[in-house]
Formats: C-alpha cells, sequence, structure tokens
C-alpha cells in the first residue's frame, strides 16, 4: 500500500516536472533496435528464460519477448538487453 | 575485452528454481552476460571472482552450477604457471635483454662529405667504441677528443648516446684557402665598366676618382708608386677596395599575337579511384593537353572504407593563336625585361636604382629595364703579365 503510494506521488512528481515517464524507475522502457536487439529497463524480475520466449515482469505486468534463438546479452539489475531473432513483444497482463 | 582480462567463467545452472537463481543473482548485482537456455538447464556468464559468491544462492534455490569452460588471463597465467621451461626461457630473454642493453650496437656516422666513414668507424674502435663495445665507463667527449687526434681530416667529433645507438656526427677540416704573396708586385684593374663611387686604397695609390667613368682592365688602384725624381723603380703589392655604379640593360619583345593552350571545346569524363591514397585506377586521358574541371570527390564511402573516387571532367586544350590588347603588351614587357635584368645581376651587391621603360618597334612592344648596382669590381693582377 505504501509502495503504491510512493509509485502515485513519484509519478505525480514526474509528471509535474515534465520529466520522462520511465524516470520513476518503476514504468518500463523499452527500445528496439532492427528486429535483433531489444532493451528493456525498469524491470522487476525474470520470469522464464527460453531459446524462442522469455517472460519478464514488470511494474506494468508480464513482457513476453518471441522469437527464435533468444538470449539476454546483458542482464542486470535495471536493465536487460535481449538479442536474437526477435519476432514480437507483447503485454501478457496489463495493470 | 575487460571481461577477458578480468577473466570470466561459463556457467550452466540446471535442475530446482534456476528462473530464482538469476533473479537472486540480479539482486545481488552480479555481472551477468550472455544468458541463453541450452537444452534443460540456463547457461550464462560472470566474472570469475564472482563464482564463490554464487554458493548461498545455489543452496537457497537448490540449483546445480556447473563450470562450462574458463576464459580469461588469469585462467591463461594459471595454465602457464606450470611450464617452467617458458618461465625460464621469459627469464632468460630479459636477463638477455637488461644485459644486451648495456652495449653499443648501432653506430650511424653523419657528415662525412669526402672522409671515408671507415676511417671515423677505425678512429672510434682505437677509443673502444664499435658494435658490442659495453657503456661502462665511458667518456664520451674524451673519446671524442682522442678520436679526432686520429686523422687531420677529422676538424670535431660529436657523440651522443642514445640507448644502444651511439650518434657520431663528424665535422670534417677544411683546407685552408690560397695564400696571399704580398711581395708580388700588382696592380688592381676593373674587371667591369662603370662609374666609380668609393675608392679605398690600402696598397699603392689610387688611379681614378669617384664619379669617373671607367671601362674593363682600367687600372684602378696602382701598384707603380715610383717617384718622378726616383732611379729605381718602386712597385708595390696594390690591394684595396673598388666600388663602381654599374648599369645592367635588358630588352624583351612582345607581340600583340601569340600561340598559347586553349580550350578546343571536346571535353570527356574523368574517374581516379584511390584505396588509401594509393591509386587503383585513373581514366588514361585520350587528350595530350588537357584541364581537369569539376572534380568531386565521394564523401560517404570515404568515411567507411580508406576509398576515394573522384570524378570530373576532362577538357582538351590545344595551341590556339591569342590576341592581346596593347596594356596587356605592355605590361607583360615590362615584366619580361625586368625578370631579365634581374638574372644578370651579380650576388655580391647593392640595388641603387631600377628604371624601366617600352617602345614600339614594328608593331611590337619592346619593355627597356636598367638597374644600377653598386659592387666591388676590382681584382688584382701583377705588374708586367
Amino acid at each position: 500500500m505504501r509502495n503504491g503510494r510512493a509509485r502515485r506521488a513519484r509519478r505525480k512528481l514526474v509528471a509535474l516536472l515534465d520529466l520522462p515517464e520511465e524516470i520513476d524507475l518503476a514504468t518500463p522502457r523499452m527500445t528496439m533496435v532492427g528486429k535483433s536487439d531489444l532493451l528493456l529497463e525498469n524491470l522487476n524480475d525474470i520470469i522464464a528464460v527460453t531459446e524462442n520466449r522469455i517472460r519478464i515482469g514488470t511494474a506494468l505486468g508480464v513482457v513476453s519477448i518471441e522469437g527464435e534463438s533468444l538470449s539476454m546479452a546483458e542482464l542486470s539489475k535495471e536493465r536487460a538487453f535481449v538479442s536474437g531473432k526477435i519476432s514480437g513483444w507483447r503485454y501478457e497482463d496489463g495493470v | 575485452m575487460w571481461n577477458l582480462a578480468d577473466g570470466y567463467v561459463i556457467i550452466q545452472i540446471s535442475e530446482g528454481q534456476a528462473d530464482r537463481f538469476l533473479n537472486r543473482m540480479r539482486a545481488e548485482s552480479f555481472a551477468l552476460w550472455d544468458v541463453c537456455r541450452t537444452g534443460g538447464a540456463i547457461q550464462c556468464r560472470i566474472r570469475a571472482r564472482d563464482f564463490r559468491r554464487l554458493r548461498p544462492i545455489r543452496r537457497a534455490c537448490r540449483c546445480r552450477v556447473r563450470i562450462v569452460a574458463r576464459t580469461g588471463l588469469p585462467f591463461f597465467i594459471t595454465r602457464l604457471q606450470t611450464r617452467m621451461a617458458l618461465w625460464i626461457g621469459c627469464a632468460l630473454a630479459l636477463a638477455c635483454f637488461c644485459l644486451l642493453t648495456t652495449r653499443i650496437w648501432v653506430i650511424p656516422i653523419t657528415g662525412c662529405e669526402t672522409l671515408p666513414e671507415q676511417v671515423v668507424a677505425r678512429a672510434l674502435r682505437e677509443q673502444g667504441i664499435y658494435p658490442g663495445a659495453s657503456k661502462r665507463g665511458l667518456v664520451l667527449y674524451r673519446v671524442a677528443e682522442l678520436a679526432r687526434l686520429y686523422d687531420d681530416r677529422i676538424a670535431m667529433i660529436e657523440l651522443d648516446l642514445d640507448g644502444i645507438v651511439c650518434l657520431v656526427d663528424v665535422e670534417e677540416a677544411k683546407p685552408i684557402g690560397q695564400t696571399i704573396d704580398r711581395s708580388v708586385p700588382t696592380d688592381v684593374l676593373a674587371a667591369k665598366g662603370g662609374v666609380i663611387s668609393r675608392i679605398e686604397p690600402f696598397n699603392g695609390a689610387a688611379n681614378v676618382a669617384v664619379g669617373q667613368a671607367v671601362s674593363a682592365g682600367d687600372v684602378l688602384i696602382r701598384g707603380d708608386i715610383t717617384a718622378e725624381d726616383a732611379t729605381e723603380p718602386l712597385l708595390v703589392h696594390a690591394y684595396g677596395n673598388v666600388f663602381a655604379l654599374v648599369n645592367y640593360f635588358a630588352e624583351a619583345a612582345v607581340s600583340g599575337t601569340y600561340e598559347a593552350l586553349a580550350p578546343s571545346g571536346r571535353t570527356e569524363p574523368y574517374k581516379r579511384i584511390t584505396v588509401a591514397g594509393i591509386p587503383m585506377f585513373e581514366t588514361r586521358p585520350s587528350f595530350e593537353h588537357y584541364v581537369l574541371s569539376g572534380e568531386a570527390t565521394s564523401g560517404a564511402l570515404g568515411t567507411l572504407l580508406p576509398v576515394r573516387v573522384t570524378t570530373g571532367t576532362l577538357a582538351e586544350q590545344t595551341m590556339q593563336a591569342m590576341h592581346r590588347s596593347e596594356e596587356a603588351c605592355i605590361e607583360q614587357a615590362m615584366v619580361e625585361a625586368e625578370r631579365r635584368a634581374y638574372e644578370k645581376l651579380p650576388t655580391d651587391g647593392a640595388i641603387v636604382d631600377k628604371q624601366t621603360t617600352f617602345a614600339l618597334r614594328d608593331g611590337c612592344v619592346i619593355g627597356i629595364c636598367c638597374i644600377v648596382m653598386e659592387e666591388s669590381i676590382g681584382y688584382t693582377k701583377e705588374i708586367g703579365n
């Protein structure tokens, strides 16, 4: 409950200051370069890693990245850099 | 690159909760990369020094962690540690290197024009400087001084040690100039005609005065200073400074019509390809004389690869009759006359005056230039010869 309030307060502050939305460190931000690289920032956890699908939990729900020969070229607390033959990505469940 | 220097391991996480294992690693700020699923296990790369930190996570997630490969500099060095022969070889090579750098191996000799370099090399060898000689206890200035005495043709030797190189700079002895025999009676004669501007007889008597015009061969300073009432002639070695104003004339004729290269109107495309500055292809022009115009170099290709493609147009040039105005003729004639006059000037004098004019003759413009120069015109000549 307290986390939810804090998040909302952060969002309001970000909106008030006209800052990018993802700066609150909760809203996921996805950057895709061509069809082979996808950078996902502000992730929560890794749910599943397979060769054809990578499921990553975010504040807005589970992001499912699909494709072939998928791997995470870089994985850290804040970001996951997915590479491979990406066919698409979607939110499995919205907030 | 940095990971290679630091050393990393490729690990395989199987059984238990492999995905949870990854999240725990993220939470513990592990550096993870190349995470992928291979068969039933997750494979990833971590820094070698982080491997020991995996133990509590492994226990918590009940996973099995297996090292697939070890890569990087620390592992490479560890593997080499058992190869004693290699380390002994490295130590010997280092010792050889240290030993060899205490000696002189290269002796480049510069400054020898007439003197053979072998003479200098022999002189240095006698003083203990040769390829392989030790640098210890070498006093360069003393060696240079002693080597200089080896041959009279060596005026000075400069030695400089730069690592294993001993730089040798030689200054050769210059032959002493011809001595003047002051006992021989001489006159000072004029080498060329002019008007005397200054005369300073150091020995003998002045035969001309300032402002007097002289011709080549005239006696300027007399060596015969016999008095009118003397019974014996008195001849001396006359010498001194004699300066005169000498005129240098030059003419140049320029006509209104002349032949010069001009565009004929024919053109052809031009292309040149260079790779890293080395020409690979160039259009061979079919014209004898041409001018390249509209030259353009492709920029996009040059930024990615060291390839430069230059295109342009070759315009043919042929000899054609050209006309120029009278003003242009006058200017051309005067410039050409001045150039010719300057070509006649000696190097050891001072320009006093310069006049340039023109005249029209037979349809041509004649440029005339006169330069007045003050210069030494005297030379000594033995009396009676």
